[in-house]
């Protein structure tokens, strides 16, 4: 067993230390749970569903297992959470809507049309990541006309959108070509370390986040 | 296609799409950055013009009541002083005719002397309202003035030192309002207070004025006084006095150890 760990995890470096800094920030963020705001517990929420489908991978790909249903169901709830993250930062009812809008198309999209057992939900996934750049760029616009926030770096929401620009626009190309990100010709390709890497910038800066989130003020 | 367009298109999509991000996170940031600096700047100088706006009406209803003032102890001494004076003239002249009724005469006397209490009053009260030591001589005199009948007429001390000269002159809205104020003070010390003794410095340097007026008086607890709007009147008079010309004001007291007022005003 740890020889096929090592023999994983010595394929691309980037994927332990991507898997041990998720695992670093939920354990980090779930310290602060009780003491921060409410806006740190929807973040702990989804990095709860990451780590967790996270360690579903690393044990089922361990036991030579097809996990790609581990990854379609990992991003279906990913983006579930990141949904009702934003869910709670938006409090205009028009953009609340939106929200459950996208949420209910993806889930259609996912269970209805896409979903498969041992194949990569790929339009889905991809879907999942151009509607987590629209709430970004939703968010980001209303940023802009909060006249009640003082500093935008100290405003952890800013930080959670700003990890989330990684995570969605860092990935839609990725994912856009995920077959050939998949093809056996392919392993290790610029894909995976893409993905790696945006996932690795995108827990900088939640692990951010989680240390600026001081204020108990809720974006309005 | 080939793996290498397909890599060289994932690349530069994502390098693209991550510029733009990146790009747009930049400008929320150094945008945001700069509405906000841009707000608290009108908002200071919104504050300021309010306080501008605010010290201006201070001034002149200070201005109104002064003039009020000035009036009153114009017509006091000139219309009801001469009145009075001239009664009393006619009273003298009526008191040679009727001294062989004795007992009017001793009537007359009573009212004549109820007269001259009241001439002597009306004097008193226009010398308050209009102190023309302060606008003939200045400020010291005005003030040694003030606390001499004070200690002529109480068993108060009073130390009044000062490194300005007598004939010093400040300006005429300056000299009123401390003086104003050293009224007020000594008005309060000697009504709440029960003080006894007072100590009270004024001096000029290059800058400002400094007044520090210091009583043994019972003192108070100043955030009560001071939050309470029935007994901070006069307080809160002093202050706005100490506004309006841009000074500073501030206090200490601890009960039954007195009272200490320190106020700068710039020259």
């Amino acid at each position: 067993m740890l020889e096929k760990f090592i023999r994983i995890a010595s394929s691309d470096i980037l994927l332990p230390i991507q898997s041990l800094l998720l695992l670093a920030v939920f354990c980090i963020g779930s310290l602060f749970f009780f003491k921060k705001t409410e806006t740190l517990k929807y973040l702990v929420a989804f990095l709860f569903i990451s780590t967790s489908f996270d360690l579903a991978q690393w044990i089922t790909a361990l036991h030579a297992i097809n996990n790609r249903f581990v990854y379609n169901f990992k991003d279906i709830s990913e983006f579930l959470a990141i949904s009702a993250l934003y869910y709670f930062f938006f409090r205009n009812s028009n953009l609340k809507k939106w929200v459950v809008v996208l949420s209910v198309i993806i889930s259609i999209v996912f269970f209805y049309f896409n979903f498969n057992w041992e194949e990569m939900a790929g339009y889905a996934v991809t879907l999942n990541r151009i509607f987590v750049a629209i709430y970004v760029i939703m968010y980001l616009h209303l940023l802009l006309s909060d006249f009640s926030i003082e500093n935008i770096l100290l405003h952890a929401p800013f930080w959670i959108t700003a990890g989330f620009m990684f995570y969605s626009f860092g990935a839609i190309f990725v994912n856009l070509y995920w077959e050939y990100g998949l093809s056996a010709s392919s392993e290790n390709t610029i894909s995976t370390r893409i993905e790696l890497l945006v996932q690795i910038i995108s827990l900088l800066l939640w692990a951010t986040a989680i240390f600026v989130d001081k204020s108990k003020r809720i974006y309005d | 296609m080939t793996d290498v367009s397909n890599q060289n298109l994932i690349l530069l999509g994502t390098f693209l799409l991550l510029s733009m991000g990146m790009a747009l996170i930049i400008f929320v940031v150094v945008f945001q950055q700069r509405q906000f600096k841009y707000r608290i700047q009108k908002q200071l100088e919104i504050q300021k013009m309010q306080e501008d706006m605010q010290r201006k009406l201070l001034e002149n209803s200070l201005a109104v009541q002064e003039e009020v003032r000035r009036n009153v102890a114009k017509d006091l001494h000139d219309e009801i002083g001469a009145m009075l004076s001239a009664t009393k003239m006619g009273f003298n002249m009526l008191t040679r005719k009727i001294k062989e009724d004795a007992e009017t005469f001793e009537q007359f006397g009573k009212a004549k002397l109820l007269l001259e209490d009241s001439i002597s009053s009306v004097r008193r009260i226009s010398k308050e309202l209009l102190p023309s030591t302060l606008e003939n001589f200045g400020l010291v005199p005005a003030v040694e003035d003030f606390f001499q009948k004070i200690t002529n007429s109480t068993d108060i001390t009073i130390n009044f030192e000062n490194n300005l000269y007598a004939e010093t002159r400040l300006d005429a809205n300056k000299e009123l309002m401390l003086f104003r104020i050293i009224q007020e003070l000594t008005n309060n010390a000697i009504k709440h207070a029960e003080a006894t003794i007072f100590e009270v410095h004024l001096i000029k340097n290059l800058k400002q004025i400094e007044l520090e007026f210091t009583d043994n008086g019972k003192g108070f607890e100043v955030e009560k006084v001071e939050n309470d709007p029935s007994s901070g009147l006069g307080l809160n008079n002093i202050k706005s006095r100490v506004n309006v010309v841009k000074g500073n004001f501030s206090l200490e007291s601890k009960l039954n150890h007195g009272t200490i007022f320190k106020i700068q005003v710039p020259i």
